[in-house]
């Protein structure tokens, strides 16, 4: 892992409730870094995350709605961001009551920093 | 439609091919000997898809062993549309090889994941519940035997 990236992913996983930041690439869904707890599945977490933002993504277009640059999904026990620009994927996991909009705001600040 | 002559393989292989939303599977030993297919429609396809497995498994192993120590594990290619996700298992009574071709329906990443399901499930059954037939000897025999009942004309 390079260093720019292990500091972006740093960031991201020290924010509250934060228990994964991971870097992937978008049409694969292959982690290229990992920062996570150790009960975290970071290659099942990249796999899925990306494969849900692709759906996501093709439904947007198809209703119309345009390119979409960040998804969140909200469960019983946690929340999954994702954000992408080009064919790299930031994917973030993350506690039930994590804030969203600061969550948000970093990954959007993360991307820029390593795309 | 998931067809096999290793009933052991139907479960397994059908749940690959509907959780990782692959088009095309084969599961078949080292030698070439098909197992198991989902997707296919002709036999002469399943027969040349086994062979080509089996000859990059050979390459792939020996190359490995030579380079690497050991042998390598999954391969992947990707393709203009379609892409294809190699990978051995070892089972109780030896290696099962599986093959699997998808789009852009579905993701290496979850091929992958899903995979590792597929082999888990394979390693935890005995030798008795994957023994196969044994090789009579003459190959394209057996092969011949194995694709008719693999397409329904055994």
């Amino acid at each position: 892992m390079n260093a720019p990236l292990r500091e972006t992913l740093g960031t991201l996983a020290a924010l509250p409730g934060v228990r994964a930041a991971v870097a992937a690439t978008r049409s694969d869904g292959m982690p290229a870094a990992t920062i996570a707890a150790v009960d975290v599945d970071a290659d099942a977490l990249a796999a899925f995350a990306t494969a849900l933002f692709e759906r996501t993504t093709l439904s947007n277009e198809a209703a119309g709605y345009g390119e979409t640059s960040h998804l969140s999904l909200d469960a019983e026990h946690g929340r999954v961001f994702v954000t992408t620009k080009g064919d790299i994927a930031l994917i973030v996991l993350a506690e039930p009551d994590a804030a969203a909009g600061l969550l948000r705001v970093s990954m959007q600040r993360a991307l820029r920093a390593v795309a | 439609m998931t067809k096999s002559i290793a009933p052991w393989l139907d479960t397994p292989l059908g749940e690959f091919v509907r959780q990782a939303r692959v088009d095309l599977a084969v599961a078949l030993e080292p030698s070439g000997r098909v197992l198991a297919q989902h997707g296919f429609t002709r036999s002469l396809d399943v027969m040349a898809i086994c062979s080509l497995v089996a000859a990059i498994n050979a390459s792939a192993t020996e190359l490995g062993r030579q380079a690497n120590g050991e042998p390598f594990g999954p391969l992947h290619h990707a393709g203009k549309s379609r892409q294809v996700f190699m990978a051995p298992v070892t089972v109780a009574s030896g290696v099962v090889l599986l093959l699997a071709v998808f789009d852009d329906r579905t993701s290496l990443g979850v091929v992958r994941h899903f995979f590792g399901a597929f082999a888990g499930s394979l390693r935890g059954l005995s030798n008795e519940e994957t023994a196969r037939a044994p090789i009579s000897g003459d190959f394209e025999r057996d092969l011949g035997r194995n694709l008719a009942m693999l397409f329904g004309r055994a």
